[in-house]
């Protein structure tokens, strides 16, 4: 071996043991903690990865062609490659170790999981639940996926990563959180985004096409490729976050909507101390999304074609009016900032070739979810019950309908059904906790010896209570209705 | 939210890597149809990358170089190889009727090129990196 190679085969087994101590992290054997069945495929797949790289390591040095100085080199650079890729790996490791089954919101993981896989063509999907230490929530399959997938083409008889797993991060503090975790939706619609039909994203690009073509008007065909590609890609990024949303949306109902306004405390926006101060609610931040303001806009357009904006009005919470704000805000009060100073030029025409997109992702989720109810009904018919639950301190998994007394004696008369019982989804569970939460904590507290509702522990230590009860409610509720099916 | 990193540059390397490592066995005379299959598809991106038409087209889902940041580091790496044509270079690959010392040759100067975008792709990547 000469010296060059054996500089190489020294830098393979330093990459060598780099994979090993990933790997190590992957080892989950014994009883406790306890993972979901996707992160068990997750850690295996990993270690099968690992070894895959670790037998191609062993040869690299003594394949390496010596007698060519290019492709010596080139040969050489992929190490470099491949110890980048698995930096990249080793950031999902240890996130998806700490988040076992006690670390995650399972109820309601579970009830999503059973309702996305409803959806047509998804019956076998699956997620892969991993903690973030940021306070956000974000969907990482597409990098994964891709990373692994190319991974395989240059690593002999690696696995592909497989097609129905989905990656979906949380906040690591969140796990017993119910309200803000329906946020976990809008991540799964990333996944379904990327599994869009070629027909669909023709669809969206075509409306995108026809949107910067008619705000750019007689300018468009001065506009570079490059720009042309960068206004795209902007356009791209914020359809998908509303396409994401409407998803969401129609997967847990208004629920969606409060929890994002709770987690970025757009409810400041109310109180605008000066014009600049709505810039936090106003513009978008960064070229990935679109103005936060807007988005809740799009979101009442929504919830006003599903039937839920109604619903929604009823509610006596300060997020209603905000939701209110978003609808009438007029489109010329949005900005587009960007710090790029070659894309100046350009950012008011995208931002208003933007405004011509959500119908055409709108008329995408319609189609996608065609034939999955978006839960309005049997929030109708159980909120009331839910409620009177929830303000009696009782879990409500199992509500009793047609109890009162005016339904009792119409059936003693033989006239309708008389006092049922009832199993309410986590769709109605979630929508009414939410709405208890907003508007009925105080009367909550006044009706409890002990807390006080004007302080702020009490409060928060009675939300943790109503957010458990919530997360129990689904948990039975889901256990009773697959017992009722059975 | 879709997560924010430098991931897409460490795609595109890894792309870049594909046909490295295609170009490199197609010089050690060991695989012929690989290199043929992988240059096809670049040249194919690369053709789509200049056509205004497909900007708007699902085929950029597949293009190695359909979104922005891709394109911008090809342009990048295009302008440090001024005399080198990579689109002519990769047809000369395709064509049976060119000497095998000729092709062979070209298919090296591809390797450099790709080489470099691999290597412009992982500096992108690990910027956010130093100590």
């Amino acid at each position: 071996m000469n010296p060059e190679q054996d500089a190489v085969l020294h830098d393979a087994a330093s990459l060598y043991r780099f994979v090993d101590s990933v790997c190590a992290a992957c080892n989950i054997s014994g009883e406790f903690p306890s993972y979901l069945e996707s992160s068990q495929h997750f850690f295996r797949y990993i270690q099968v990865l690992g070894e895959r790289t670790q037998t191609f390591l062993q040869s690299v040095a003594l394949s390496l062609a010596t007698d060519s100085a290019i492709t010596f080199n080139a040969e050489r650079q992929k190490l470099a490659t491949l110890r980048f890729t698995w930096f990249e790996i080793h950031k999902y490791v240890r996130p998806a170790v700490n988040a076992h089954t006690l670390n995650i919101p399972s109820p309601l993981l579970l009830s999503l999981l059973q309702r996305f896989r409803s959806i047509e063509g998804l019956g076998n999907r699956d997620f892969v639940i991993l903690h973030t230490d940021n306070v956000n929530y974000f969907e990482a399959h597409a990098s994964v996926r891709k990373l692994t997938s190319e991974l395989r083409l240059i690593i002999p008889d690696a696995p592909g990563f497989p097609e129905r797993f989905g990656v979906i991060e949380f906040p690591y503090s969140q796990a017993e959180s119910v309200f803000l975790n329906t946020l976990i939706a809008h991540e799964m619609g990333h996944f379904l985004f990327q599994e869009l039909t070629d027909l669909a994203f023709d669809k969206l690009l075509r409306a995108i096409g026809d949107g910067i073509k008619a705000a750019f008007g007689t300018e468009y065909p001065q506009l570079t490729d490059d720009d042309i590609r960068w206004c795209r890609d902007v356009l791209l990024n914020w359809a998908e976050e509303i396409f994401c949303d409407f998803f969401a949306l129609w997967m847990v109902g208004p629920c969606f909507s409060l929890a994002y306004i709770e987690l970025l405390d757009l409810t400041v926006g109310l109180y605008p101390s000066a014009a600049p101060s709505t810039a936090y609610v106003m513009s978008p931040v960064f070229s990935s999304h679109p103005a936060r303001l807007f988005r809740l806009r799009e979101h009442v357009e929504l919830l006003k074609t599903l039937g839920w904006w109604q619903e929604v009005l009823q509610y006596k919470t300060h997020y209603v009016r905000l939701l209110q704000k978003a609808e009438t805000t007029p489109l010329t009060y949005y900005i587009f900032y960007s710090d790029d100073p070659s894309k100046q030029h350009l950012l008011t025409k995208t931002l208003q070739a933007f405004f011509q997109i959500p119908n055409t992702v709108q008329e995408i989720v319609r189609e996608r979810m065609s034939g999955i109810d978006p839960g309005l009904t049997e929030f109708q018919l159980y909120h009331e019950s839910i409620e009177q639950y929830l303000q009696n301190g009782v879990v409500p998994s199992t509500v009793i309908v047609g109890n009162s007394g005016s339904a009792r004696c119409l059936s003693a008369v033989g006239l309708g059904d008389g006092p049922q019982v009832r199993h309410p989804t986590f769709v109605a569970i979630l929508n009414t906790g939410y709405k208890f939460y907003l508007e009925s904590l105080p009367a909550l507290l006044k009706n409890i010896d002990g807390p006080d509702s004007t302080s702020c522990s009490d409060r928060s230590a009675w939300m943790k209570r109503l957010e458990t009860w919530t997360m129990k409610a689904i948990e039975d509720s889901e256990l009773l209705r697959a017992a009722q099916r059975r | 939210m879709l997560a924010e990193s430098n991931a897409r540059y460490l795609s595109l390397a890894l792309d870049a890597r594909k046909v490295i490592d295609a170009l490199i066995l197609f010089v050690k005379e060991t695989d012929t149809p690989r290199m043929e299959t992988l240059v096809g598809k670049v040249l194919e991106s690369l053709n789509a990358s200049t056509d205004r038409e497909r900007i708007f087209s699902s085929a950029q889902r597949r293009s190695l170089f359909g979104d922005y940041e891709r394109m911008q580091t090809l342009e990048e790496v295009k302008r440090e190889f001024p005399t080198e044509n990579i689109g002519e270079r990769l047809q000369e690959l395709l064509r049976n009727d060119v000497d095998a010392q000729l092709r062979k040759k070209s298919a090296e100067q591809a390797i450099q090129f790709f080489c470099a975008l691999e290597g412009r792709a992982l500096e992108r990547y690990t910027q956010a990196m130093d100590m």
